[in-house]
């Protein structure tokens, strides 16, 4: 063993001159050597507290924001995943149901008219159809209004 | 990305952390606390990792931070207490069973003498294993100084340890 080496590297730490690797060379020599000269040994204590100082431990936990979600488990996954489908069903069922559906009928149903039977065929034959329609729809106006006075005249009486 | 990065570069440098805010509170609840703050605040700040040259020294002058200003909120510790640095209570010491408990004890004694700077930057480096320029970064301290103190630190240590083993003081 090179006593030489080492007391020369001690100087050197204890006047601050030494690098990190030959502060770990100091380090590695106390801890792997027990029998040494006296003026050394006296050091021995100092090196051993370092290193009983860099064994300190914190136990603080990682903090909750930075740990990992745990895994869920399989059951509950298909539970969510089938409660999901329960609810677009559900959803999906009722648009079905309510929206489009009537429009559809009516459809079908205009569809199945053929219009093309009660066309007029002729000018004369338009101009007659017209009449009659603009007679019938008259007759219904002036019988509404007939009753309306009527009734007027009732209400009057009762007074 | 940032969370992997947590796990494998910052979240190791704790155990450090904590030794560094232990000697400078004294008080190991006080320092898992700044500890877990430390942590906290630098996952709250994951934007500006990129940026920062040094994670673990930044860590570090955060913890000192934190330690200062939880110190100033708890003045009621007697200097003798905050001087203490790392309690006795934590480990079992294999160290003690192999020296006399003198030299534990003198040991002990000459770091609570020493004035508060020379005390952090021999933490810094004989326990943590700091450079120098990390050191000077961390303590927000001129290079020269970090020597300076690191040197005188170190005298005084050797003065005790020599008279311990001269007479057992």
């Amino acid at each position: 063993m090179d006593y030489k080496l080492i007391r020369d590297l001690l100087d050197k730490y204890f006047q601050g001159n030494t690098s990190l690797e030959e502060e770990t060379q100091l380090a590695a020599f106390f801890r792997q050597n027990t029998q040494m000269p006296d003026d050394i040994k006296a050091y021995a204590a100092w090196f051993g507290y370092l290193r009983e100082q860099r064994a300190v431990k914190s136990s603080a936990p990682a903090p909750r924001m930075v740990t990992p979600a745990p895994a869920r488990p399989f059951w509950i996954a298909i539970k969510t995943i089938s409660r999901i489908a329960a609810v677009l069903l559900i959803g999906f069922g009722g648009f079905r149901l309510f929206s489009p559906r009537s429009q559809e009928i009516n459809t079908e149903k205009t569809a199945a008219i053929d219009w093309s039977k009660y066309e007029a065929e002729t000018p004369e034959e338009a101009f007659r159809l017209t009449s009659k329609a603009l007679k019938r729809t008259s007759a219904e106006l002036n019988r509404g209004a007939a009753r309306a006075v009527e009734k007027v005249f009732n209400v009057k009486e009762q007074q | 990305m940032s969370l992997q990065f947590f796990h494998t570069h910052i979240f190791p440098v704790k155990d450090k952390l904590y030794r560094f805010a232990l000697r400078l509170l004294g008080n190991t609840a006080d320092a898992e606390d700044v500890v877990q703050e430390v942590l906290i605040k630098t996952w709250n700040q994951r934007g500006e990792w990129p940026n920062i040259r040094n994670v673990e020294a930044w860590c570090m002058t955060l913890t000192r931070n934190l330690s200062i200003d939880r110190k100033r909120l708890h003045r009621h510790y007697t200097t003798e207490e905050a001087a203490s640095g790392l309690p006795d209570e934590r480990l079992p010491s294999p160290f003690q069973a192999a020296v006399a408990e003198e030299y534990t004890v003198n040991i002990q004694k000459a770091l609570n003498e020493l004035p508060e700077k020379q005390k952090l930057v021999m933490h810094l480096r004989d326990i943590e294993g700091q450079s120098y320029q990390e050191i000077s970064e961390i303590l927000d301290m001129p290079l020269n100084q970090v020597k300076i103190n690191l040197f005188r630190a170190r005298q005084y240590i050797r003065e005790t340890l020599l008279k311990t083993e001269r007479y057992g003081l």
